[in-house]
């Protein structure tokens, strides 16, 4: 008796692209052929789609006679599966060959090899037939570190929905990414769609340095998922980046990764709220395979949450009440600042602090300061003052605020900042400071 | 190449080969040196622990597919000797033995450079003691070369644990990197 077919949903690891796939075709004349594949994605339990790169000749035979068999692995088990069934036809735009262009072209971006991995269509199959490998007995799955992600996913919803501002929003999303789902380094970028540019509000589990960084839009693969608002996840880089250097004239001009430097997996899923772009929300990890589609699943659940929270803070749900205390800055000499007119860069004592909005708010705050003796400012003096370059209409002042307030606390240069209420924030300071403004 | 010459033998003597029928509609086999540089290629693909797919095909042009360990080139005589799991694909030796047609992708797990051989199997013969220390030797540096790029050393488990021996008769090499060269004959 034939045993039946095993449904696609049930070996979607073996989709993951950790372990590359084969498919095998044969020629009008015989000759049978057989390729390896980047990307093999399951579209439900009747079809997959693959990527058309580089494999003529598989292509050719699909063209002449669709039968094909696929060889996928799953990375946890290492148990193969035979896929068998027909070419059905090639797409060459729709959701699912952005979707699946989008991951190509974020490893592109982040490996330097822009077009030179351009996805050409990619081939749909219809599978009659999917059959276990071997005979050996079949291998067990150890258990997930999450079999419940619903139940957790409304613990975070939970705690995300009793976020006061912004500051706590983009931690409790963080930390409970890790202690709920075990994802321990994440980070929350915010958009700025008036320069297209992200920058890093929040990051957990890294050394420190993350907070503030900036990226444009389209620039490596969390540039790409900004730009194309499509969440970009990589199982295994190196294994990409791999199959980037082996192509023939293959000049590799990687860009530094922004969170884990030896990351393996990544996820950089878009925060979207009524198609604006509200920020990335990213997470990495040093394992292969460590992001699955059903971690995917969950990314983009918490992602989308964060944006509303964000999009519901900014609207002024913040408890005015709520008084967020900096840690209390001692210096016994003369803060030396120093605020670079060209590029916003402020440095204390010889220190880089920060670039950019953030710098020059904190340079306008240090000069009324020494000029009056003024510790608290309004959001609105901010917004007016024209020097500091805040884009009008949505500024993403708090999480500007955001941004410098965590780059003190992470440089206890003698300086910080806090928000003392509803739009309203204090300088303190830990001795007396002196400002010195180049051009 | 001595394990060749020891199974041609061995199969004269009828002791552990089947003949190939060479059957089937398949271009007629057009054996050809391997050109050196190929070959020396080729051979260190192997030499490395390069992943090797097999793939053949019935009489109506059904692919079937398994996996290859310690390949053996004979350039000057155009030949790779080459060990298949036969565990993968119940169908892969009654395909060799209907026709012959085969396929065998090398690809270095650590590089991606990759090669193509097509050609037509002579013959079929049980793994001898050498066959089995050269599956032993490339499984482990198969399984090496993958654990180093993150994965558990549980791969080890697609080899299998049954085998059979094959002499191909290469017919043409094609570059299999990744690529735009990619398909193109060697």
């Amino acid at each position: 008796m034939t045993e039946p077919s095993i449904p696609l949903a049930s070996i979607e690891r073996a989709f993951e692209g950790v372990i590359p796939a084969s498919i095998s075709t044969c020629a009008p004349d015989g000759t049978p052929n057989v390729s390896y594949l980047s990307v093999v994605r399951r579209v439900d339990d009747e079809r997959v789609a693959i990527t058309n790169q580089f494999f003529s000749k598989t292509t050719r035979n699909l063209r002449n006679d669709p039968r094909f068999l696929l060889r996928v692995v799953d990375p946890v088990t290492m148990e193969q599966y035979d896929l068998r069934g027909k070419y059905l036809h090639t797409e060459a735009s729709g959701p699912m060959f952005d979707s699946m262009r989008v991951q190509l072209d974020a490893v592109a971006a982040q490996t330097g090899m822009t077009g030179t991995f351009r996805l050409r269509g990619i081939d749909v199959l219809r599978v009659d037939r999917c059959t276990r490998v071997g005979d050996a007995p079949p291998a067990t799955a150890p258990a997930a570190s999450n079999e419940q992600p619903l139940a957790a996913l409304g613990i975070l919803v939970r705690r995300l929905a009793g976020s006061g501002d912004l500051a706590e929003a983009t931690r409790v999303v963080c930390e409970s990414l890790e202690d709920l789902f075990g994802f321990g380094h994440s980070m929350v970028l915010l958009a700025d769609e008036t320069t297209e540019r992200l920058f890093a509000v929040a990051a957990h589990g890294y050394a420190e340095g993350h907070v503030g960084a900036e990226i444009a839009f389209g620039e490596g693969l969390i540039g790409i998922a900004a730009q194309r608002r499509q969440m970009v996840r990589v199982t295994a880089l190196a294994r990409s980046r791999r199959m980037a250097s082996a192509v023939e004239g293959a000049d590799l001009q990687e860009l530094p990764l922004r969170g884990l430097p030896d990351a393996q997996s990544l996820i950089a899923a878009p925060m979207l709220l009524q198609g604006r772009l509200v920020g990335v929300l990213y997470l990495d990890a040093a394992e292969v395979g460590a992001f699955d589609a059903r971690a995917a699943e969950v990314v983009e659940v918490v992602a989308g949450h964060l944006a509303v929270t964000i999009a519901l803070l900014e609207a002024g749900g913040s408890d005015p009440a709520r008084r967020e205390p900096a840690p209390r800055p001692s210096k016994a000499t003369t803060l030396k600042a120093v605020l670079h007119d060209e590029d916003g860069s402020l440095f204390v004592d010889g220190d880089y602090i920060i670039r950019g909005i953030p710098g020059r708010i904190l340079g306008r705050m240090l000069t009324e300061h020494i000029a009056s003796g003024r510790t608290t400012f309004t959001n609105k003096e901010l917004r007016l003052d024209r020097s500091i370059g805040l884009p009008i209409g949505n500024d993403n002042l708090e999480a500007r605020l955001l941004v410098l307030r965590r780059r003190l606390e992470e440089k206890a240069c003698g300086i910080a900042v806090e928000r003392v209420g509803r739009g309203r924030i204090e300088l303190v300071l830990g001795g007396p400071v002196e400002l010195l403004a180049q051009s | 190449m001595r394990a060749s010459a020891t199974r041609v033998s061995a199969e004269v003597r009828g002791g552990d080969g089947t003949a190939c029928t060479g059957a089937g509609p398949i271009a007629p086999s057009t054996v050809a040196e391997v050109e050196g540089a190929t070959a020396a290629r080729l051979e260190e693909l192997f030499a490395d622990g390069s992943a090797v797919m097999v793939v053949t095909r019935d009489d109506d042009h059904n692919p079937h597919v398994t996996r290859g360990w310690g390949g053996v080139v004979d350039a000057e005589n155009g030949r790779l000797d080459l060990c298949l799991t036969t565990s993968d694909d119940l169908m892969v030796v009654p395909d060799l033995e209907a026709n012959g047609a085969i396929a065998v992708t090398v690809a270095h797990t650590a590089t991606y450079r990759a090669m193509q051989v097509t050609g037509t199997v002579e013959w079929i013969g049980e793994i001898t003691e050498d066959d089995r220390a050269r599956i032993a030797r490339h499984v482990e540096q198969f399984t090496a070369q993958v654990v180093r790029a993150g994965l558990p050393p549980t791969i080890a488990r697609i080899a299998g644990e049954r085998f059979v021996a094959v002499r191909i008769a290469v017919q043409q090499c094609f570059e299999q990197t990744p690529g735009p060269k990619a398909g193109s004959a060697l």
